[in-house]
């Protein structure tokens, strides 16, 4: 039967070309736009390489001290991560990053110079991240520990410096001061916020301001907390708080305020500065807009389904006269219509995955990636992801029982007189 | 004729209330998302109050203690002061530059800024800090209110601070600031206004902001460690006209990056501050806004046009012997083509009646954000034009092949179905 439907449904097609391809067409544009937010979104929410476990991950990026004279946002220090995040004992692995450090890197002074993102951090930054090495490997404990001037590189700035990945156990000038390359990573999109950066060294091999008026609280350190599983993000953020209070006994003049963190990838990206994201409203945001994206194609489209029922009534007429049922031909009707929705559907989601590799900086450009020197590279990865593929066929459901519910009902319960009279 | 039509809309009220609806909703939303252009080209006409062209912002760096090149001049000595100053010198004197400036996050589109609050009696404003120089107006051409060469500023600069005229008018409305004095919010200090400046913005798509400007004293600098000095100085410098900045700063570096390796600090580069300018546009949200509300705009526009192509493609099917009838009768196909066009922005027009109650409603609700530009008629009348003007065109466009087809109808092969 549903045969006879999809060849009914391909002959419907055929008989007005014009008008199935602007119904195709329409579909194909709001499952573009919506593949497109669904993609954007996607990519920096999904997991995969370095970011392989964001949905197990705690953030803890914006800092706030507060005393009688004081009002302090910014990044943590070393100290407090090092108080507060480390000591917690139900997370798989805790690391502190500090970002946004442009330093210079080249072989000798003066020549084949690269400006680069160095990202100052610990050995389990390469627990919570999962890096592949194309050569060597990462720093270890002994070596943030002692400070020794260890540098894991990315591929590009291997090959700038020395053209081939082969350079573990070779020099590195970084602010002109020497590191011994220890591995080669490939290059990292600036889309993996966190684990972004073109050379990682031990921050222990740099000295950071101590910042005297917050009693050592700020600075310039990210804290990344891997759970064993989302189960567990109450019971760190509860002993976060625990090892905050203790911390802050010890500050004579003010306290320190996490103001929620750490939090999930989700509230984090949506931060503004001391205020936790309100998770709500920004889903709420997201609703309306794609109701919006689907409301003005779906209008289209029942205009063009309306007309197009109107032309087969009497067969509608015919069909109940000899007994098929309203909920029947309801059935019949949705499930040709989603056949003409799912072309629709498919040709969209390829227009959508043209449109953010061609205009990735456009489509997936971030608040963070607009000041980062390297590339916002997307892979395969990224992009073909198995909820993509049903968020877009859920949308495409969607659009078929607005555009094709009113004409569908209306049709199905038609008078069976005047339907054969149209005949 | 306007009459026939809109009783033609009428007689076929039921195949006409989809695209109604559609172009209803399209234009109650799309007045909204254009309000942010309307916003853009109001305020992008309100002058700049300073120019960058041939500017630029140099990097410095500095080496850390454990560098083997690293020297250690021991606490409080004046030299790391110095040999910044000295790269200064050397900066200045190199052929192709005009003039250098220093001073603390001073420059336009410089991501750092510094804002205090004060006051003139029981008036209160916010004020962005920059610590200049006296080239510092000649540099980025900054002109007096009262008109003038920018370097009566500079000299004015020597007598106390100067303030932008947005400022004037928030603490001496309807008089002179100069010769007046400030004080801090706090009443701690207090300094003379020596001189009124024109008013300023951030950037092209922002509102007017308060500045004052403070000179920039080098003996400040004295004592400091470089670390600090890296961090609350920036240099800043004009070349001639003519050069291609990308290519000047790159070989600027080039030629003088061992000449500018003084004492701890060196070069790590020098940035054409019209590249500073797209990263504050960025980071203000300017072109992400953009790309959203054009990706919004053409999609609406997109759908507008299938619905009308649709909508009138099935019409002249049903009207195919009217049509027949009147050219046979003697109407031209213009005058059928132009009916149709009639038609169709008829439909518009109806669409517009409860569309322009949305767009009131919009007003009343605040919906529209006001922080760069208040509510003034330039805003609607913009707003209306944006969104009328565009949909108008599409439904022309769509309507013009349909209404072709149906002009080009034989009326005899029309009748014929009779």
């Amino acid at each position: 039967m549903y045969k006879q439907y999809f060849k009914q449904a391909l002959a419907t097609l055929k008989e007005n070309p014009l008008l199935s391809f602007i119904s195709i067409v329409g579909t194909a544009l709001a499952i573009a736009m919506i593949m497109v937010l669904v993609i954007a979104f996607e990519v920096r929410t999904a997991n995969y390489r370095p970011e392989t476990n964001r949905d197990r991950m705690l953030y803890a990026t914006k800092g706030n001290y507060v005393s009688e004279n004081n009002n302090s946002s910014s990044s943590n220090s070393f100290h407090l991560i090092k108080e507060v995040f480390y000591p917690i004992s139900t997370a798989e692995a805790v690391t502190a990053v500090s970002l946004g450090n442009e330093r210079l890197v080249s072989i000798s002074a003066g020549r084949n110079e690269y400006k680069a993102e160095v990202c100052y951090t610990d050995e389990r930054f390469w627990k919570v991240f999962d890096f592949r090495f194309l050569a060597g490997k990462p720093f270890t404990e002994d070596d943030v520990q002692s400070g020794i001037k260890k540098a894991v590189i990315n591929e590009a700035i291997a090959r700038g410096l020395y053209g081939s990945t082969y350079v573990v156990g070779k020099p590195i000038l970084i602010s002109y001061t020497e590191y011994t390359i220890c591995g080669v990573v490939p290059a990292v999109s600036t889309l993996a916020e966190a684990a972004y950066a073109e050379v990682w060294v031990p921050h222990t091999t740099t000295t950071f301001p101590r910042n005297h008026e917050t009693e050592n609280t700020t600075g310039s350190f990210n804290c990344y907390i891997l759970a064993r599983s989302p189960k567990d993000f109450p019971l760190i953020r509860e002993e976060a708080e625990r090892l905050l209070i203790q911390l802050n006994a010890t500050l004579s003049k003010g306290e320190y305020r996490l103001n929620g963190q750490p939090e999930n990838l989700f509230l984090s990206m949506y931060r503004q500065g001391n205020m936790q994201a309100d998770g709500k409203r920004v889903i709420l945001r997201y609703a309306i807009i794609l109701f919006i994206l689907l409301l003005v194609p779906t209008i289209n489209l029942s205009g063009m389904t309306l007309s197009r029922m109107k032309k087969r009534m009497p067969e509608i007429g015919v069909r109940k006269a000899f007994g098929a049922t309203t909920g029947k031909l309801l059935w019949q009707i949705l499930y040709e219509n989603l056949i003409l929705t799912i072309i629709g559907g498919l040709l969209g989601l390829i227009i959508s995955y043209l449109a953010v590799t061609l205009m990735s900086d456009w489509l997936l450009a971030t608040e963070m990636s607009n000041f980062r020197e390297g590339a916002l590279s997307i892979n395969v990865e990224m992009l073909v992801n198995p909820k993509v593929f049903i968020y877009a066929f859920l949308f495409c459901l969607v659009l078929n029982l607005l555009s094709a519910g009113i004409p569908a009902w209306r049709a199905s319960r038609e008078n069976i007189v005047y339907a054969l009279n149209e005949i | 004729m306007i009459q026939h039509v809109f009783k033609l809309i009428k007689t076929q009220w039921k195949n006409n209330i989809w695209i109604i609806l559609e172009l209803f909703i399209v234009s109650a939303l799309m007045w909204y998302i254009v309000d942010y252009f309307s916003v853009m080209l109001i305020t992008s006409r309100i002058p700049l109050g300073f120019e960058i062209e041939n500017t630029y912002a140099v990097k410095i760096a500095h080496y850390q203690s454990d560098n083997p090149n690293y020297i250690d001049y021991g606490e409080d000595s004046e030299e790391p002061a110095l040999n910044f100053l000295r790269i200064v010198d050397r900066i200045r004197n190199h052929s192709e530059i005009m003039d250098v400036s220093i001073g603390q996050w001073h420059y336009p589109y410089c991501s750092s800024n510094m804002t205090a609050g004060y006051r003139h009696d029981s008036l209160r404003v916010n004020a962005r800090i920059l610590y200049v120089t006296p080239s510092y107006f000649e540099m980025f051409s900054v002109h007096p209110a009262a008109g003038g060469e920018p370097s009566l500023l500079g000299e004015a600069l020597e007598h106390g601070v100067i303030i932008s005229s947005g400022m004037e008018e928030a603490l001496f409305p309807g008089s002179h600031a100069a010769g007046q004095t400030i004080l801090t919010n706090d009443s701690t200090s207090s300094y003379r206004v020596s001189a009124v400046s024109v008013p300023l913005k951030n950037h092209r798509f922002s509102r007017r902001d308060n500045y004052i400007y403070f000179p920039f004293q080098e003996h400040t600098l004295m004592g400091m460690n470089e670390e600090n000095i890296k961090d609350n100085t920036s240099i800043t410098f004009r070349t001639r006209s003519g050069m291609n900045e990308k290519d000047f700063a790159s070989s600027f570096k080039a030629e003088m990056n061992t000449q500018l390796s003084i004492g701890n600090f060196y070069i790590t580069g020098i940035i054409p501050i019209s590249e500073l300018r797209t990263l504050t546009l960025k980071a203000d949200g300017v072109y992400e806004s953009v790309q959203n509300r054009t990706g919004f705009t053409v999609f609406f526009l997109l759908n507008v046009f299938l619905g009308v192509i649709g909508t009138f493609w099935l019409r002249i099917k049903k009207r195919r012997e009217e049509i027949g009838l009147c050219i046979a009768v003697g109407s031209s196909r213009h005058q059928v083509m132009r009916q149709m066009m009639t038609e169709s922005l008829g439909l518009l027009l109806i669409a517009l009646v409860p569309a322009i109650i949305i767009w009131g409603n919009l007003i009343l609700v605040e919906t529209l954000p006001v922080h760069t530009l208040g509510l003034t008629w330039q805003r609607f009348a913009l707003n209306s034009l944006f969104t009328i003007l565009p949909l108008s065109l599409v439904i022309i466009l769509a309507t013009w092949y349909p209404a072709w087809r149906s002009a080009s109808i034989q009326p005899a092969e029309a009748l014929h179905y009779e």
